[in-house]
């Protein structure tokens, strides 16, 4: 008996030795893919895109979550947003498939966070122009449901894009996101050869879906145009289990 | 005879339990050291891109940059030391001086607006950036690895169990260097 107990008082000695050990900063606990902790976004449109997510995870798997905070202080974004990935595992456990969108409002920063798994989706140039051709200027004019929108919808685009599968959802916003459209994208077709050209193909053939979308969707049309119109699905409790690396991009406004 | 049968059973039970302890014990000795040895492979990952970048970034810089050969030698040679380190430490130093050079290199950066200005620049620039967060991130999960690792040999049984599986020394932390956090002077 004696010997028991005193295992048992080692045992718990260690447990709580351990315990103290990994002990990290604290997170608020996610309750849907749309976090939005400051209430920068209408009901309407939080509900929008949080069907516009789930839609996405049921037909990719990925996971895109959206966050905003007041601040991530003492951390900065760049730390701040790893560590909230990894806490709240956004993406699917060993694919990494997740993207975490996070907006730090008295700090003025933003950030997209992309998993290993969506690295080629979502390269640091394309992350780094939603933010500075979508999403900060809507910042700056002081119009910041469009820029959380947009920019998680330019996100959802380009995940779903890597997918090849098209979103019912998109056609419940009110403005398609400007990184998606192929219509009026010869721009940014342009931009993507020209990172192309600069970068030789550092990224692979990974980049070959986005310059090939027209084509890509039309098939997607037809695959998935007409099956899916309620969401049955819905986020689940929590997220999967991804990781992410520090790919993606930041900004300011 | 039944109460034979209960000690029996009670010692095969506490027998059992011992060597379960042992081989969980010797386990997770194992897979904290190798958990250190796949984190370690994703930061060379990291800084392996962060090396193919430099002679991008140097030879984009060049042309402008007239009175900075030194510089430029200087990286191309921690590149080759970097190539030649054996250990980890060797690999944590030759990196952490790559580190200081880069950082200096762009600072002096700022003296040549026309360079500042190019298109090629600015998307190395930015390549190079997003390398250094990448490097940031593996190396706070290295260095969480490594702390795994030693504090658990630092515990009663896990010293123990380290020595038996010829785990003996503890696992060196990426440490930044002091220098390379400071910001460089720039001389005119």
């Amino acid at each position: 008996m004696k010997t028991t107990r005193a295992a048992l008082l080692v045992f718990s000695i260690l447990a709580a030795v351990s315990g103290n050990l990994y002990a990290q900063e604290k997170f608020p606990k996610p309750s849907g893919y749309v976090n939005d902790f400051v209430g920068i976004l209408p009901p309407q449109e939080r509900v929008k895109l949080e069907n516009l997510l789930s839609e996405l995870e049921r037909k990719t798997t990925a996971q895109v979550s959206v966050v905003s905070l007041e601040t991530t202080k003492p951390l900065d974004i760049e730390t701040y947003a790893v560590k909230l990935f990894e806490n709240w595992g956004i993406g699917q456990k060993g694919k990494d498939n997740g993207v975490l969108l996070l907006v730090a409002s008295e700090d003025k920063k933003v950030r997209i966070e992309v998993g290993y798994g969506l690295e080629g989706a979502i390269p640091d140039a394309l992350a780094q122009q939603i933010i500075a051709q979508v999403i900060v200027p809507l910042f700056k004019q002081g119009n910041f449901p469009q820029g959380i929108m947009k920019g998680a919808l330019g996100i959802a685009g380009l995940v779903a894009k890597e997918y090849n599968v098209q979103l019912a959802g998109f056609k419940d916003l009110p403005q398609a996101p400007v990184v998606r459209k192929s219509s009026s994208s010869a721009g940014i077709l342009r931009l993507v050869l020209l990172f192309i050209l600069i970068f030789g193909f550092r990224f692979g053939f990974l980049w070959w879906p986005l310059l090939f979308a027209g084509s890509y969707r039309r098939r997607g049309g037809s695959w998935y145009g007409s099956g899916y119109g309620g969401n049955s699905g819905g986020f689940s409790g929590g997220f999967g289990g991804g990781f992410s690396g520090g790919g993606g991009a930041s900004g300011g406004w | 005879m039944k109460k034979i049968w209960i000690i029996l059973i009670v010692i095969v039970v506490v027998i059992l339990g011992f060597v379960g302890w042992f081989i969980k014990g010797l386990n997770t000795v194992v897979l904290l050291d190798e958990n250190v040895n796949q984190s370690w492979a994703q930061v060379e990952n990291q800084l392996q891109r962060r090396n193919d970048l430099i002679p991008n970034l140097v030879d984009t810089v060049k042309g402008y940059m007239t009175h900075e050969k030194e510089t430029f030698t200087k990286i191309t040679e921690l590149r080759s030391q970097w190539a030649k380190a054996q250990t980890t430490e060797q690999k944590i130093t030759a990196a952490n001086q790559i580190t200081g050079a880069l950082s200096r290199l762009l600072l002096t950066v700022e003296n040549y607006p026309q360079l500042k200005a190019g298109q090629n620049f600015l998307a190395l620039q930015s390549q190079l950036e997003g390398t250094e967060n990448r490097i940031a991130v593996e190396r706070m999960r290295y260095n969480r690895a490594v702390q795994a690792f030693n504090s658990y040999r630092r515990t009663v049984f896990g010293g123990f169990f380290a020595g038996m599986r010829g785990l003996t020394k503890p696992r060196v932390y990426f440490e930044v260097e002091e220098k390379a956090k400071e910001v460089p002077k720039v001389e005119f």
